[in-house]
C-alpha cells in the first residue's frame, strides 16, 4: 500500500529531548537566557508560566554549583597563595617570592572565581523580559546563596584546622602518632613549621569571604549597569520606530 | 633474525646517553620548565589563555586544562624542591 509506505518512510521520530528550561551547565543556562532574550527582544510575549517551578530550579541548581566548585579551588589555593606570600609555600620553586610572585599567587587564587564571575556578566544584555529575568535572578540566587555556603564553610574548615586541628597538644600528640613513619627531627621541624603556618588559616578564611564577594559583585554589578543601557536602547527603537 | 631484545634496546635511552647526561637533561628541563623566568613566562600565558578561553571564548573544559597547568607550573617545582632536596 503506497500511502502507508510513504508515511512510514516520511514519519519523524523525536528521540528523548531536553526538557525546556533545565539546563545542566552554565553554558546551557547562558544558551538558555539567550534564546528566552531573543524570543521576547522580538516582542512576542511568553507565559510567565513558561519558566516552570522545575526550570527555575534547574538555574538556582546551575548558579549553586557554579559557586560549589569554586569552592573546592579557593579553599585548596588559597592558604596557599597567603602562604607564598608570607614566605612559608614555595612558588616557581623559591622561597624568596618577588612582587611578580607575589600578585601571581593571589591572581591564580581569585582567578577561578573572578573568572565565573566574568563568563556570568554576558547576562547582563540579556536582562529584558520576564522570563529571561525570572531566570537570570534564579541563576545568581543559586551563585548568591552558593556564596554565602561557600563562605560559612571555608570559615568553619579553617577555624576548625586553626583551633582544633593545629592546637599545640593534639598536633604533637599527632605527629607523636606518626613517629614510626617520620624521623623525630622531620617531625620537629613539621611541628613548628605547621605551627607557624596556622595564621595562615585564618586569613585565608577572610580572604575567601572576599572573593566570594568579588564573584558575586562582578555579574551583579556589570548586569545592572549593562541592563539600564539594553532598556535605553530598546526605549529609544520604539521612540523612532 | 628479529630480536625483540634488539627493539627494546632501541627505547634505552642509555645507549645515547650517559648517566650523568641523561639526568642533567631531565634536570634542565625540570629547571626551564619550574622555575626561573620561562616557568613565570608559561604560567601567566596559561593563565591567561585560561581566562581568555573559559570566559571570552566560553570553552570551559579548556579554560580549566589551562588552569590546572598554571597551577601546576606555579607549584610543582617548590613540591619537588621539598621532596627530594
Amino acid at each position: 500500500m503506497p500511502a502507508e509506505r510513504s508515511s512510514s518512510k516520511g514519519d519523524i521520530f523525536l528521540g528523548p529531548t531536553a526538557y525546556p528550561g533545565t539546563p545542566k551547565g552554565l553554558l546551557d543556562a547562558i544558551s538558555e537566557i539567550q534564546q528566552y532574550y531573543v524570543v521576547e527582544r522580538s516582542g512576542s510575549t511568553i507565559s510567565d508560566d513558561f519558566l516552570t517551578f522545575k526550570g527555575k530550579l534547574s538555574f538556582f541548581e546551575v548558579g549553586f554549583k557554579v559557586s560549589a566548585v569554586s569552592t573546592l579551588i579557593s579553599i585548596l589555593l588559597t592558604p596557599v597563595a597567603i602562604g607564598v606570600v608570607q614566605r612559608y609555600i614555595p612558588i616557581f620553586g623559591s622561597y624568596q617570592p618577588s612582587l611578580f610572585d607575589k600578585v601571581f599567587a593571589m591572581v591564580l587564587a581569585l582567578s577561578f572565581s573572578s573568572g565565573y564571575g566574568l563568563l556570568m556578566t554576558v547576562l547582563g544584555k540579556y536582562y529584558i523580559g520576564s522570563i529571561s529575568k525570572a531566570a537570570i535572578r534564579n541563576l545568581l540566587g543559586g551563585l548568591i546563596v552558593g556564596s554565602v555556603f561557600k563562605v560559612a564553610i571555608a570559615f568553619i574548615l579553617f577555624h576548625f584546622i586553626y583551633f582544633v586541628v593545629l592546637e599545640p597538644v593534639r598536633l604533637s600528640g599527632l605527629l607523636l602518632k606518626l613517629r614510626p613513619a617520620l624521623k623525630p627531627e622531620i617531625a620537629n621541624s613539621i611541628y613548628f613549621w605547621l605551627i607557624d603556618f596556622k595564621p595562615i588559616f585564618l586569613t585565608s578564611a577572610y580572604f575567601i569571604a572576599f572573593s566570594a564577594f568579588i564573584m558575586v559583585a562582578i555579574p551583579i554589578g556589570t548586569i545592572l549597569i549593562v541592563s539600564r543601557r539594553t532598556k535605553r536602547i530598546i526605549d529609544h527603537e520604539q521612540t523612532w520606530s | 633474525m628479529f630480536e625483540i631484545n634488539n627493539l627494546l634496546d632501541f627505547f634505552n635511552p642509555m645507549k645515547y646517553f650517559s648517566q650523568a647526561e641523561y639526568t642533567s637533561t631531565w634536570d634542565m628541563l625540570f629547571k626551564t620548565v619550574l622555575y626561573g623566568f620561562w616557568a613565570r613566562f608559561l604560567a601567566s600565558v596559561s593563565l591567561f589563555g585560561a581566562l581568555w578561553f573559559g570566559v571570552y571564548r566560553r570553552r570551559l573544559l579548556l579554560g580549566v586544562i589551562l588552569f590546572v597547568i598554571s597551577v601546576t607550573i606555579a607549584y610543582l617545582g617548590g613540591i619537588i624542591r621539598m621532596i627530594f632536596l
